[in-house]
């Protein structure tokens, strides 16, 4: 830096630095657009995540409403009543367990499913020879206060499972084809599984009325969720197309009959001791909707759902099994 | 016989080494310690309750207990215990600065850590210098402004400055770096990595990384302080200590009586510069000069440095060679008092919102939070009750509360929402700015009134169903009352032309409880259609809004 430049040593410099930082330029517009137009571009194929490979569905279709005894009793018998819980979950496969955990609020409350119900089909499928099994959801209130509250971390932990929290890291965008939802990010341990068992509650639902089975796919998503609610029941048959569970048990040993989904007070609540199950989770609906005095004719969402195959909205067409 | 008298000194010196880092290491472990409480071994129908005193630094803390003493003209319970570090402080000076107090530590250790300056340039920089009358004034200041009524003192309290400096701005920034790596590792595809971040993540998760982010609206003007205060250390070691503290200034002040004293021998120097190079509190240790006895921390590095055992702590009264009373003038704590008296009055008189003028929609204060008058003489603005909010919805105020309330916790529902059923902010606070609250106060259940913090507006021309004829209401979804405070009705409206019929939210003013889940929720993301502000808070008579509002639980009715 001693003395000054001469003009010729100033050009130099000034053009060897234009040189250079054209050249980085030239680089990182060719590293960063690399790509750049692939995510857009992509087909949109939808990616369904269907979780009856090899079950015999003609078999086993019938739905199971069962009031044998308290929530893990009742669970007991009505996969007991389906063929056991070996019919559905082979030794070495993994499975991953949905229930509700969407509240920060205590089971007699009413706004997470039984946590008695999930201890016992984590149970099950520990029993069947299940190489893992994972309890998972994305809430809607803090997670960790969620799954602390509901009873569900304690209960899911002491039957065996391991319990994945809905980390930021743990999403991954999946294109779910469907009338309203496109590509979404989903909770990758909810759906990377060889079989998904969706564990709802049946509970009223200020939008869309009724929410059981189909609507607690709900917790599989991640991203901008909250928009689902201006195309409600599109939004819910479609989750109920990406998603097709191995078996869906509901809880409805305690429903939420106002106030839903979030409940807060017992006196929101009614004793039904009941717990059912079947492979078609329309059904479950179909059958559900009527224990929280929510009318079948109410739910769009049940004939979207038949209308595209995905079950029975008329639980008449479905062999019914009481077990008391 | 002097060398042996030296051996000692060093052993002492490695026990007040231990003693501070321990400290600090609790300090900093209390601070983490408000975050696990959630897991597999709490049991789902008990409240979340904070198992450890999380605030116990600032429970010890004399001059936090003197300022709520002095504004509210209450005794505090927790005071007890800063009874005794000002005890203890009658006997032994500013020993709770060189042995106990975490921040002291950290000054510590930064003045410390090399690269080491010549030894010259030590002395010069320890030498006795007027920036250290400061802390007295500041002191005069805090206390007088205290006084009329206003706490605002805590912002300098060391242990209030460092709980909120680690709390609102190490941890956030911590939780975003590491949160960013290990996210970036478990999305990286590659196998190993993957698993180990994950494991990491679940590991950290909810102390060092929080699934929901950790983010402080304004933190960064309280790293500003936070990072200045240490890093003044570079240049004048233990700067905040000796020039700003008011703790250290108030404890060396009771120390005027003390029973140690520094025992020079000036026969036995040799004027070597050694216990100058080391002194931690520019105390005038060498023979020769006076030992400001309020100055002095006793950390012990003089008598351990001096290699001719020329000067020793003892059992002894006044010596001559020293200086007892604080080093400051008495015009200068006159004035210091003076201006205490009178900041009250001009940041009051001089913003709107304050307890003379108009709530401010944006101060919405944390459920159990005391009226703003009483609120403003309590809160050292510590910072505990943002650290531990699960949601991190409690953040430091900029001037929502008036200038006079900077950094006390304000809710900014677009950030995060008051959970009904969590009461962890009414537990950690400790001077009761917020009093404790139970469970069933905040959801009005069991005949108790509900704690209001607010209420919902909405604003129906950025509303969807409102404005644009869109379903939504996720607003009513999340309305965790019971019965919900936003209910929907079916509404006709004009759509293009055409009527629809669809839900439109509304909000009953007597049931909302403000906690902010509708404006957090809200798919309008930039300003939300539904907004929480201040009116109809429980705590002020002044925000009340319907008539008969002050019994929140009339006209509730249930189901819908």
């Amino acid at each position: 830096m001693n003395g000054t430049w001469d003009r010729r040593a100033f050009i130099k410099r000034v053009a060897l630095g234009c040189a250079g930082m054209g050249g980085i330029a030239t680089a990182g517009t060719l590293l960063v657009d690399a790509g750049r137009d692939a995510p857009l571009a992509a087909t949109r194929s939808s990616q369904v995540r269907d979780f009856r490979a090899g079950l015999d569905l003609e078999e086993i279709a019938r739905l199971v409403v069962s009031a044998a005894g308290e929530a893990a009793e009742a669970t007991r018998a009505a996969i007991a009543s389906l063929g056991g819980m070996g019919r559905f979950v082979r030794r070495g496969e993994t499975v991953v367990i949905k229930p509700n955990v969407g509240w920060d609020r205590t089971p007699l409350q009413a706004a997470n499913t039984n946590p008695a119900v999930v201890a016992a089909l984590v149970a099950l499928c520990v029993e069947a020879g299940a190489a893992s099994v994972v309890v998972t959801d994305n809430s809607c209130n803090e997670a960790g206060r969620c799954f602390t509250r509901s009873g569900i971390w304690k209960a899911a932990e002491g039957a065996g499972a391991a319990v994945v929290l809905p980390a930021p890291h743990r999403f991954r965008a999946y294109d779910l084809g469907g009338v309203a939802l496109g590509r979404m990010p989903v909770l990758t341990a909810a759906v990377e599984a060889d079989r998904f068992i969706n564990v709802p509650i049946a509970k009223h639902h200020g939008l869309s009325v009724f929410t059981g089975a189909m609507k607690n796919l709900y917790g599989v998503l991640g991203g901008r969720r909250d928009r689902l609610h201006q195309r409600i029941d599109d939004s819910i048959a479609d989750l109920a197309d990406f998603v097709r569970p191995t078996l869906t048990v509901m809880d409805a040993t305690r429903v939420l009959v106002r106030n839903g989904p979030q409940g807060g007070d017992i006196g929101d609540t009614e004793e039904v001791g009941r717990v059912i199950a079947s492979v078609d989770q329309v059904a479950v609906d179909a059958h559900a909707c009527g224990l929280v005095h929510v009318a079948r004719a109410d739910l769009p969402y049940l004939r979207l759902a038949a209308a595209r195959g995905l079950g029975a909205a008329d639980p008449g067409r479905v062999s019914l099994r009481e077990i008391s | 016989m002097a060398r042996a008298g030296r051996t000692s000194w060093r052993g002492l010196r490695w026990a007040r080494r231990v003693t501070q880092i321990a400290s600090a290491a609790l300090f900093l472990a209390l601070i983490a310690a408000t975050a696990s409480l959630t897991g597999s071994g709490f049991d789902a129908a008990t409240s979340a309750t904070v198992p450890y005193p999380v605030e116990a630094f600032l429970d010890i803390d004399p001059f936090i207990g003197a300022l709520v003493v002095l504004s509210t003209g209450a005794i505090p319970g927790a005071l007890v215990f800063g009874g005794i570090v000002l005890a203890l402080a009658l006997l032994l000076g500013r020993a709770f600065c060189g042995w106990i107090c975490p921040f002291g530590a950290m000054h510590h250790g930064i003045s410390e850590a090399p690269p080491g300056r010549p030894a010259a340039a030590r002395i010069a920089a320890n030498r006795p210098r007027a920036y250290q009358k400061m802390k007295y004034v500041v002191l005069a200041v805090s206390l007088v402004a205290a006084i009329c009524g206003s706490a605002i003192g805590g912002l300098l309290d060391p242990i209030s400055l460092a709980t909120r400096g680690v709390s609102l701005t190490v941890v956030p920034f911590v939780n975003y770096a590491l949160g960013g790596a290990l996210e970036a590792g478990a999305g990286s595809g590659v196998g190993a990595l993957q698993g180990a971040s994950d494991a990491l993540y679940e590991a950290t998760s909810g102390v060092a990384v929080y699934q929901r982010g950790f983010l402080v609206v304004g933190g960064v003007l309280v790293a500003i302080v936070f990072v200045a205060a240490l890093v003044a250390n570079r240049w004048i070691p233990r700067f905040f200590c000796r020039g700003v503290c008011p703790l250290g200034a108030m404890l060396g002040t009771a120390g005027r009586f003390g029973v140690l004293a520094l025992v020079k021998d000036a026969e036995a120097c040799d004027g070597c510069g050694q216990c100058q190079v080391h002194c931690s509190q520019a105390a005038g240790p060498k023979p020769g000069e006076a030992w400001l006895r309020a100055e002095c921390d006793l950390c012990l590095n003089c008598v351990a440095a001096c290699p001719k055992g020329a000067i020793r702590f003892g059992l002894a009264g006044r010596k001559t060679d020293e200086k007892s009373a604080p080093d400051v003038g008495r015009r200068q704590v006159i004035a210091g008092a003076a201006l205490g008296a009178a900041i009250v009055p001009i940041l009051r008189t001089g913003t709107l919102t304050s307890p003379i003028g108009r709530p401010d929609p944006a101060c919405i204060r944390p459920p159990g939070a005391v009226d703003e008058e009483e609120f403003l003489a309590r809160c050292v603005r510590c910072g505990q009750c943002m650290k531990i909010c699960p949601n991190n919805a409690l953040h430091p105020a900029l001037d929502e509360a008036g200038i006079e309330g900077l950094w006390t916790p304000v809710l900014v529902p677009k950030v995060g929402y008051c959970e009904p059923t969590c009461t962890l902010c009414t537990q950690v606070c400790p001077t009761a700015a917020i009093r404790r609250v139970r469970e069933d106060e905040k959801t009005g259940k069991n005949g108790a009134p509900m704690v209001r913090i607010g209420t919902a507006f909405f604003d129906q021309g950025r509303c969807l169903p409102w404005a644009m004829g869109v379903p939504c209401t996720v607003c009513e979804e999340f309305c965790p009352t019971s019965p919900k405070a936003i209910t929907t009705r079916e509404t006709e409206v004009v759509v293009e032309g055409r009527t629809a019929v669809l839900k439109v939210p509304f909000v009953d003013p007597r049931l909302c409880n403000g906690c902010g889940a509708c404006e957090h929720v809200c798919p309008v993301r930039d300003r939300a259609a539904v907004r929480v502000t201040s009116a109809g808070e429980t705590r002020s008579p002044r925000s009340q809004l319907l008539l008969g509002g002050g019994d929140p639980t009339a006209g509730r009715k249930h189901g819908s």
